[in-house]
């Protein structure tokens, strides 16, 4: 079963796993997980680490990954490291949309890089 | 460059006046992120580090390093959580490490509880590993959490008029 943080759930600290989460509720601490759904009203404050992420809600943060979506309601404030990146009109988002070859997702730079 | 003052959308105004134009012609995003109805899920495969505040239910198949307080939490079996759980409704099935306080608390025979249990009303089902003091207290004060709304804390609503690019 898939991880779901509802809208009543916040997290105060890190949520890591190897699968799909979708957040509809808070968590301010790092996300790590293959696929990611911040749905409408949910907010991330903190990093993102995966490999296919569709925003919707609100983040504040680093986001890291291969596949990133914009969605229509997304609202991010921070640098975006992707691969494929898809913005869909009425996403707002203030902040750098660094491209990265495949490699850099892959290996352990994500971690160090500060730039 | 920018001037910071100019950062002042409003985050929470989202879904009416922007999705409602931009959905028309450009759905798919979209429709994947509609709110879900239900219990939140810790999966098995997932690992939380930290605290867990909710009003609602939490279903917890995975591990957790950290207090969580709800209305009501589910300890799956195979689950593992370290520290403190309180709630109006413990159902346990899986191994806790720490104080559990619930108004109902039940323990079922695949849980392994160590920790003191504060208790309303208290069930142990044959088979059943309890180490740790049962207290009996009629009045069980749970979490704050049942009655936390969330909002209260103003993240959402606060995070575009204050923040900075942190990224």
């Amino acid at each position: 079963m898939n991880t779901v943080i509802t809208s009543d759930l916040r997290i105060i600290g890190d949520v890591v796993g190897s699968g799909s989460i979708r957040i509809d509720g808070l968590v301010e601490g790092i996300v790590r997980g293959r696929s990611l759904t911040i749905g409408e009203g949910g907010h991330v404050e903190g990093r993102i680490y995966a490999e296919t992420v569709l925003i919707n809600g609100s983040m504040r943060g680093r986001v890291v990954a291969v596949n990133v979506t914009l969605g229509s309601c997304a609202r991010v404030i921070g640098k975006v490291f992707h691969h494929v990146l898809k913005i869909e009109p009425g996403a707002v988002h203030d902040g750098l949309k660094p491209w990265r070859p495949i490699n850099f997702f892959r290996s352990g730079s994500v971690e160090t890089d500060e730039e | 460059m920018f001037t910071k003052t100019e950062r002042n959308y409003d985050m929470k105004s989202t879904p009416e006046t922007t999705s409602a134009a931009a959905t028309a012609s450009h759905a798919p995003a979209h429709s994947q992120a509609r709110a879900t109805k239900g219990p939140s899920v810790i999966s098995a495969e997932l690992k939380v580090v930290g605290n867990l505040i909710c009003s609602g239910d939490v279903q917890i198949d995975g591990a957790v390093e950290g207090d969580v307080e709800s209305r009501t939490v589910t300890i799956g079996e195979g689950a593992k959580v370290k520290g403190g759980t309180s709630a109006e409704t413990v159902i346990i099935s899986g191994e806790i490490n720490g104080a559990v306080r619930g108004t109902t608390v039940r323990i079922a025979r695949s849980a392994r509880v160590t920790g003191d249990v504060t208790y309303k009303a208290l069930s142990i089902e044959e088979g059943a590993v309890l180490n740790g003091n049962c207290i009996h207290d009629s009045k069980v004060e749970t979490s704050s959490a049942t009655t936390h709304k969330r909002g209260d804390s103003g993240h959402v609503a606060n995070v575009y008029t204050t923040a900075k690019a942190t990224g």
